[in-house]
């Protein structure tokens, strides 16, 4: 064949894997034409724009902190307050080790084990692994801020640089380590439908348990002594981690106690050792060829399993009742969303731990026991506007069934709408209860007033919600926390009715207080919620028809499985 | 001569400069076993979404089972099950919700749709894991979960996109032993494959789709002595059809001819081994 030479005699029988630099090199290309390609539609080329803004902060944000780094080590060393230098080295550690953790929690990383169809060996493929770390942007900040705080303590103090230069060392190795570990072991767990749940519910529980850190320092700083046992007892357990290590060495050699200094640095070394035998583990598994199916093993049937009836509504036709039950039965299985329904109540917790909720200060949380179930009531809608406005996001390829299915669109709608208003019902008696149990029952007109409110709000936000999900749908996994985002354009609408509703709202109440009769404001919320209700009538013929003339718009974002989630096995 | 059950008139679909299906006009008589052929990017996909109502047409006119499906689309998707591309599951509900859910969608009763999921589910083989999430069955699984739910309302027309694929042997001989039941009580099918084996052994019918137009229509005979007669006009040994002179053309043979892919085997990619 023209153009094709023929092999050179013995090369058959003795094939060769490709150098690992043609390997690095190949992949670094590949990442290149996956940005390249990706560039062909508008959202590859928004992407890029959002990448370059990120990218900008990124740098300005290293640089920022490597001007501040120089000085402060420089001051500190010069000052012999070398322990100041655990701050820093903690904000890096927590930086390079976290940010990573969100990234890949908010985007679907590249699936480095992908590479492993390719000819190369084990050691090849570690290195390849822990080079892909080393040129990830948090890495190379962090880089620079340790370099940084090398170059403050050198020119504050020449005599201290090899052991400064040893033990920043040592920190860095052992953070790229640990963030490739981390980042593997991530993969390892997203990978699979049952850990990537469990691993987001985790982490979800992880960042309200944060919100509880204010008001449980606020209660302890009642009792002061109690508070500084405890603040001594955590900086003396923090000297065993990896940035107390460091610190603890630099401390040491600035004190000229190189011996302890050392077993610092050995001790960050045993870390590392620790750390690159974990790396190790999992990139054997990955190398041998690890089977994350998640496909049901074939079973000796048993046959005749009896199916339950479904769910008996009284008032609602067959297929209405039948997508009622399916919504339900998503909403139920889906852990982000049965977490955004506790939101509220997680929310009026809070303000019951905050001091000043128990009437100590003035102001607004003086007032709580008032305002916590508008407020828990607002916060609950809220939540609910995350699914409403794009209610068919989580259907995935299920979308298609309601085209092809002899119902109109309308009724799936319409069937939505009410799953949703009977969460909507459910959470707020909840919130009602919550209030209850943790201030005092709602007075009658605040009562009155708030749910008028929300019969005004809510089909508002249920005819926008319609619009948007058949105008900007986005594929949703209701099951996997963060990860995704839903549309520019459904945020802002959003926003919008968000605005609008508050604006009204407002005057209508502040007119009942100028009036002197606050429970008017209860009365004047009817009306206009009948004109609501009026708009989301007429809105939810036009999204039926709208959907059905968008079907194609819809089947292409709702349906649509990513090549990564493809291989990765995440396609639902 | 009864109504064609499936018919198409100038059906066109674009998608921007792209003419993807080009003023096709099929007719499926009822009972029909219908194989739809194409090579890869046809249009075959393409037509089955707009028969389907998945995707509305450019131009044209479906008519199925005498009713308009642009005018009168949920009359016509009572009477039709589909299998499309993207098998349509919802993942996060178990086999049994689904086929429920599915039956009461149809318009089936309660109880109804539960016996018929329970039954559908025992058919299929998939009733050993009641709990299972269908996003967890293996992609086998939910090719026949799909085909459960197309049929769980017994519908009158069939329509099947690569319903045999992914699909290992015993299931495939469940699903075909399903279908030829179907055919053998008075339903249509309508079915693309890649797999020509599969369509000559079942289908009684075939159409071909080339670059978004119909290039050929009729019974899997009728196709053989078109393409018979056309290589024995060109000469004997002249055609690429392949098939010596006392044997009958097969479909993959009589494909290769109307499309013209027969004459890409003579290339050969000499350095491989």
């Amino acid at each position: 064949m023209a153009g094709v030479s023929p092999l050179p005699a013995g090369v058959a029988e003795r094939p060769r894997g490709p150098k690992s630099f043609d390997l690095f090199s190949a992949v670094a290309e590949l990442r290149w034409r996956l940005l390249v390609n990706s560039l062909r539609t508008i959202r590859g080329r928004l992407e890029l724009v959002s990448r370059v803004f990120v990218g900008f902060s990124v740098t300005m944000l290293a640089l920022g902190g490597a001007v501040f780094l120089v000085p402060l080590s420089y001051l500190a060393t010069a000052q012999d307050h070398p322990d100041y230098l655990a701050i820093a080295l903690w904000i890096i550690f927590a930086f390079w080790q976290l940010y990573p953790v969100l990234g890949s929690l908010a985007s679907v990383p590249f699936e480095f084990a992908t590479l492993l169809r390719f000819p190369m060996t084990f050691s090849t493929y570690w290195w390849l692994a822990f080079f892909y770390g080393l040129i990830e942007p948090v890495c190379l900040v962090s880089l620079l801020w340790l370099g940084a705080m090398l170059l403050g303590i050198g020119v504050a103090s020449p005599a201290l640089l090899p052991g400064a230069a040893l033990a920043l060392l040592g920190f860095a190795i052992l953070n790229l380590l640990l963030s490739r570990a981390v980042y593997l072991w991530l993969e390892r767990w997203l990978a699979q439908r049952k850990t990537r749940e469990v691993l987001g519910l985790v982490f979800l529980f992880l960042i309200v348990g944060i919100q509880f850190i204010t008001p449980v320092a606020m209660r302890l700083e009642r009792h002061r002594a109690g508070a500084r046992v405890s603040l001594t007892s955590i900086a003396n357990i923090a000297t065993f981690f990896p940035p107390g290590l460091a610190s603890f060495s630099l401390q040491q050699f600035h004190a000229g106690d190189i011996l302890p200094g050392l077993y610092a640095c050995a001790a960050l070394g045993a870390y590392s050792a620790l750390l690159a035998m974990l790396l190790n583990r999992r990139l054997r598994a990955q190398f041998l060829g690890e089977n994350l199916s998640e496909a049901a093993a074939p079973v000796v049937v048993r046959g005749g399993e009896k199916v339950r009836e479904g769910w008996d509504l009284r008032g609602l036709s067959g297929p209405i009742a039948a997508i009622f039950e399916k919504e339900t039965r998503y909403l139920l299985r889906s852990g982000p969303v049965l977490f955004m329904f506790v939101m509220p109540i997680v929310i009026l917790v809070l303000f019951r731990l905050n001091p000043a909720a128990s009437g100590a200060s003035r102001g607004f949380l003086s007032h709580l026991s008032d305002w916590a179930f508008p407020v828990g009531c607002a916060y609950a809608l809220l939540m609910l506007t995350n699914i409403v406005y794009n209610s068919f996001g989580g259907d995935g390829s299920g979308l298609q069934f309601f085209l092809i299915a002899p119902v109109p669109m309308r009724d799936v709608l319409l069937a939505k709408n009410i799953s949703h208003t009977t969460v909507l019902a459910i959470n707020i008696a909840l919130v009602y209860i919550a209030t209850s149990f943790l201030y005092s029952p709602p007075r009658a007109d605040i009562l009155l007033i708030t749910l008028a409110a929300l019969l005004f709000a809510f089909p508002l936000n249920l005819a926008a919600g319609n619009l948007m999900s058949v105008y900007s749908p986005k594929r949703h996994d209701l099951a996997t926390f963060g990860r995704q985002r839903a549309s520019a354009a459904t945020g802002f609408v959003g926003m919008f009715v968000q605005i609008f509703v508050v604006g009204v709202s407002a005057l209508v109440i502040f007119g009942a207080y100028h009036f002197g009769q606050v429970w008017l404001a209860g009365v004047a919320f009817l009306p206009l919620a009948a004109g609501t209700f009026l708009v989301y009538w007429i809105i939810l013929n036009k999204s039926a028809r709208a959907a059905l003339d968008r079907r194609e718009v819809l089947v292409a974002e709702i349906c649509r499985v990513s090549a990564d989630a493809t291989a990765s096995g995440r396609a639902s | 001569m009864s109504a064609p059950a499936i018919a198409t008139e100038n059906l066109t679909r674009r998608f921007g400069q792209l003419l993807a299906v080009d003023h096709v006009n099929l007719s499926v008589a009822p009972g029909q076993f219908f194989g739809f052929l194409g090579p890869n990017g046809a249009g075959k996909s393409t037509t089955i979404k707009m028969l389907t109502g998945l995707l509305a047409p450019s131009e044209g006119r479906i008519t199925i089972l005498g009713t308009d499906l642009v005018a009168d689309p949920v009359t016509v998707k009572r009477q039709i099950g589909v299998v499309p591309e993207g098998l349509a599951l919802f993942g996060r509900l178990t086999g049994s919700e689904y086929l429920n859910f599915v039956g009461r969608m149809y318009g089936l009763d309660r109880k109804t749709a539960a016996q018929r999921a329970a039954e559908l589910l025992d058919f299929m083989q998939l009733s050993d894991r009641p709990k299972a999430l269908v996003t967890d069955y293996s992609h086998g699984m939910q090719k026949k979960l799909a085909m459960a739910a197309a049929v769980i309302h017994g519908p009158k027309i069939l329509f099947l996109d690569e319903p045999f694929e992914g699909v290992d042997a015993i299931a495939s001989g469940t699903l075909k032993a399903m279908l030829q039941r179907m055919i053998a009580h008075g339903a249509t099918i309508f079915l693309t494959s890649h797999v020509l084996e599969i369509v000559e052994r079942l289908c009684s019918h075939v159409a071909i789709i080339h670059q978004g137009r119909l290039v050929a229509q009729g019974s899997i005979d009728e196709l053989r002595s078109g393409v018979e007669a056309r290589v024995a006009g060109v000469g004997a040994g002249d055609g690429d059809a392949g098939a010596r002179p006392h044997e009958k053309l097969t479909l993959e043979q009589i494909f290769l001819e109307i499309v013209g892919g027969a004459r890409l085997t003579g290339q050969e990619l000499t350095w491989l081994a």
